[in-house]
């Protein structure tokens, strides 16, 4: 049995922990095996570290965020990745991500994602010897094979992007509506935030046997959540704006004329501003919320009057503003304008 | 934008085109009255604007629908009377008078733009609009506006400088006086119909000696009428009210919200190790980690509340006025009305002049202080944005020159402005081509996504030569061109059309005098009823 020890769990400033967002972001939205990673564990095994659903699997993330990089520095920093490469746990995928590289250690520069193959053959050298004089004095002994093994499995990534683009990119749906760069910075600014605050608490040498243990710490993130937020931030944003009738909510507007129509839609759309603007109904909203994204997530096309009676069975909704037909009328905006998209 | 697909009918007859390509498209007959026209105007009417179509055509009795692409995504409209419903791909919205329609299209189709009238920053009707790209046949006048009664030439042009974004108002020295004048005279006009009123009510005999001597079938039919504008005097004071309400539940929301919104303002806290204000409380089971909202979220929910207490206000308003016409519409029927039917009057007269008085003041006032306004809204910036306008208005008539010599070489005319002075006396083929030069030039100058469409682009008996060369410039402008034309006989015999590639022609000589409309089309034209099954029985 493997038994993990968290060290070097720290600190932070501005700067360093946007990158660290980034890169988060990064295994949310950018990666082609994107969809396996289930939850994130802040700070625990490495900077960012994401988790799988069954727990199997873990991709690692170190990442550095300084304008100028030494061959010889670049080799130091995957000391921690090197260190969980021969740790009993099993990261499938180790990565650095770092700024913009200096061109004349690369051999094509254009690459976001590279393995060590991508370093003329000096820098190359430079970087293996940075981290093998680090495990010397870290750990002492060497072992060749181990070392040749990690820069296998090694990857680069090189920040090119915008925040905004981070966070464009894991909206899973297509958002038509262009929107200020405000918009993409708050919801990066409030990740970055929860991100942070992960990091309150001391877990410095303690053990964990299994991935899973991990979760006690409370220092960790779970994929939908991060959807959630995308997606409760363009309803919230845009329930106003919206000015035609969700075709699924219908049924619902049938039997009535035209002024009844307007009265019911403008008191739908009141009581999802209450929603939003009442701090006492957050944990039921959020979790309102992330019901119905995750039955859409199921089905794009079901049924809202299914989705609404599953919703009920689920969670007891309290709140007076959260009544059946303004949930049916969140589940429809939710359905046909957002989802539809 | 690009039409795709225009249909008039009801469920007797139908009439479907879906033939229309991008480039240019010349709808054609050999003979009169075969239905161009009509498609035409069925076409922009679905669309909003305000009808004009031939006395003996019942339109209030038909659908017009048509199929639009507007920035790659495509909506279906269908109109009955003041009614739209607007299709997009997965909505639908019913919209009941045309201000509803306006502020619809603007917001969830294309950005309208904005003029400033009465001293209000509005949007402008689509009729306006159209005006840009859409030349009908009838009642054509290069000096003035064809359609959108409402405004003016001036508005026409802001509305351009808005598209261009240069609009601002130039203050006219005169207008501010002129409307005070205005409002000494409305309320000298006050107190002459409030004395008349008096005189009426002092002498109730004169009503007690009428009624006996009335024609009662006459008498019933006047009665009807007055009874029906009353009825919708009444209709739309009911929707005033029931709009009126809703601003208020908006309004009271809004101070709701801002009290759930409060931050407690005694004191913060701080973490003493680093002294962020970021302080998270973690609850033993703390499931979520963020916010349901954020200050953004929040400000443009209250944005947006605030600005549908705004559309409100403007319907509102505009249902006073259809309230106002209607009254006047009561009081021309009054006015009619012969002295024996006086006792009908004097009760009719007391409902109208007070209404009337009030709105006449309202608006007498209203326009004070929209002028007040403007003036206080004139700044430097204004003055530069005054010599863009010149600039833009330069090219444009420069482009519509140029254009105009390129056609007709020997042509005498110089055009000074985008309407020709009420003096200025045009030819037919003159009135064509000065319409032509505009409407091409305005689409190259301002680069905009439209396509132009001229009903009987040949009116005016323009000669072959300069018709060649019209079709030349449609044909570089590479966007959606609609054109009909009435050939004649040989031309129809030889063809005219056909030869040219890059025309598609559609024959429209083969449907019988004034029967486009046909039964034929019926089953493809409730079809496509159908797919607004739900909300037409609403309209």
């Amino acid at each position: 049995m493997s038994i993990y020890t968290f060290t070097n769990t720290e600190r932070n400033n501005k700067k360093a922990t946007e990158f660290e967002t980034k890169s988060l972001l990064y295994l949310v939205g950018f990666r082609k095996d994107r969809d396996q990673v289930d939850l994130f564990t802040i700070d625990c095994f490495n900077d960012v570290t994401g988790i799988d659903k069954s727990y199997n699997k873990l991709w690692d993330i170190q990442s550095k965020n300084y304008s100028k990089f030494y061959p010889k520095q670049i080799g130091e920093f995957l000391f921690t990745l090197y260190k969980n490469h021969i740790s009993g746990f099993s990261f499938c995928c180790l990565i650095l991500f770092v700024p913009k590289l200096n061109k004349e250690y690369l051999i094509q520069e254009s690459l976001d994602e590279f393995g060590i193959d991508n370093f003329q053959e000096e820098t190359k050298l430079k970087i293996k010897d940075g981290l093998i004089d680090k495990v010397k004095n870290n750990i002492g002994r060497v072992n060749k094979k181990d070392v040749e093994s990690f820069f296998k499995k090694i990857i680069f990534v090189q920040d090119s992007k915008d925040i905004s683009d981070y966070i464009k990119r894991i909206t899973k749906f297509k958002d038509r509506k262009i929107r200020d760069n405000d918009f993409y910075q708050n919801i990066f600014e409030e990740i970055r935030n929860v991100q942070s605050s992960k990091k309150n608490s001391c877990i410095e040498n303690e053990q964990i046997e299994k991935i899973e243990d991990v979760l006690k710490f409370n220092r960790h993130l779970f994929k939908k959540e991060i959807y959630t937020l995308i997606i409760n931030r363009i309803l919230g944003c845009d329930v106003f704006e919206y000015k035609s009738i969700p075709i699924s909510f219908k049924n619902e507007t049938d039997d009535l004329d035209t002024e009844a129509t307007k009265d019911l839609i403008q008191d739908c759309k009141a009581n999802l501003a209450r929603a939003f603007f009442n701090k006492n109904s957050n944990p039921e909203f959020w979790k309102v919320l992330e019901f119905v994204i995750n039955q859409f997530d199921i089905d794009p096309k079901a049924d809202i009057y299914k989705v609404h009676s599953e919703l009920e069975r689920n969670i007891n909704i309290k709140s007076r503003h959260l009544d059946r037909i303004s949930l049916l009328f969140i589940i429809s905006i939710i359905k046909d304008h957002i989802y539809a998209n | 934008m690009r039409i795709k697909k225009i249909a008039i009918g009801n469920l007797k007859e139908a009439f479907i085109e879906d033939r229309l390509k991008d480039g240019v498209n010349i709808i054609f007959s050999n003979d009169n009255n075969k239905g161009k026209t009509l498609l035409m105007q069925g076409a922009m009417y679905a669309i909003g604007k305000d009808p004009i179509f031939p006395e003996s055509f019942n339109y209030r009795e038909y659908y017009f629908y048509i199929k639009i692409e507007i920035n790659k995504k495509e909506y279906e409209f269908l109109r009955k009377k003041n009614s739209i419903i607007v299709k997009g791909e997965n909505t639908y919205q019913l919209c009941n008078s045309i201000s509803e329609f306006k502020h619809f299209f603007d917001k969830e189709i294309y950005q309208l733009p904005m003029i400033s009238k009465d001293g209000d920053e509005r949007i402008v009707a689509p009729s306006l609009l159209y005006e840009l790209f859409f030349l009908g046949q009838d009642k054509r006048n290069t000096s003035k506006l064809i359609s959108a009664a409402q405004y003016d030439k001036d508005d026409f042009k802001n509305m351009l400088y808005s598209m261009m974004d240069i609009d601002n108002v130039v203050l006219d020295k005169f207008k501010e006086r002129n409307l005070k004048e205005e409002k000494i005279e409305i309320e000298s006009k006050i107190r002459s119909l409030k004395k008349k009123l008096q005189t009426i009510k002092a002498n109730p005999k004169i009503a007690e000696y009428s009624s006996k001597n009335i024609n009662r079938e006459e008498y019933e039919k006047r009665k009807g009428i007055m009874e029906s504008i009353n009825s919708d005097i009444a209709k739309y004071r009911t929707e005033q009210t029931r709009e009126n309400n809703r601003k208020i539940k908006l309004e009271s929301l809004l101070l709701e919200l801002n009290s759930l919104n409060r931050v407690i303002d005694t004191g913060k806290i701080k973490c003493a190790n680093c002294g962020s204000d970021k302080i998270i409380f973690a609850s033993a089971n703390s499931e979520y980690n963020f916010e349901i909202s954020n200050m953004h979220v929040k400000k443009r929910i209250i944005d947006s509340i605030k600005e549908d207490i705004k559309i409100k206000e403007e319907i509102i308003e505009e249902l006073a006025s259809k309230i106002n016409s209607e009254q006047e519409q009561l009081n021309k029927e009054i006015v009619e009305t012969p002295p024996d039917y006086r006792d009908y009057m004097i009760f009719g007269e007391e409902i109208i002049n007070d209404k009337q008085i009030e709105q006449e003041i309202w608006e007498a006032n209203k326009k004070i202080e929209g002028i007040l306004e403007e003036l206080k809204k004139k700044n430097e910036e204004q003055i530069e944005k005054a010599e863009q306008q010149k600039i833009f208005m330069r090219n444009v008539i420069a482009s519509m020159n140029s254009i105009y010599n390129e056609i007709d070489e020997n042509g005498v005319l110089v055009f000074s402005d985008i309407f020709t002075k009420g003096t200025e006396t045009y030819s037919g083929s003159e009135n064509q081509e000065f319409y032509f030069t505009k409407i091409v030039s305005l689409s190259k100058e301002m680069n905009h996504g439209f396509p132009i469409i001229v009903d009987s682009f040949r009116d005016g008996e323009i000669a072959s030569s300069k018709e060649e060369k019209m079709l030349d410039i449609y044909k570089s402008l590479n966007k959606q061109v609609l054109l009909t034309a009435t050939l004649k006989d040989e031309e129809y015999q030889a063809k005219k059309y056909e030869a040219d590639e890059k025309i598609n022609v559609l024959d429209y000589s083969n449907f019988a005098d004034s029967k486009i409309l046909q039964a034929k089309y019926n089953d493809e034209f409730i079809k496509i009823l159908n797919k607004f099954e739900t909300i037409l029985g609403k309209i």
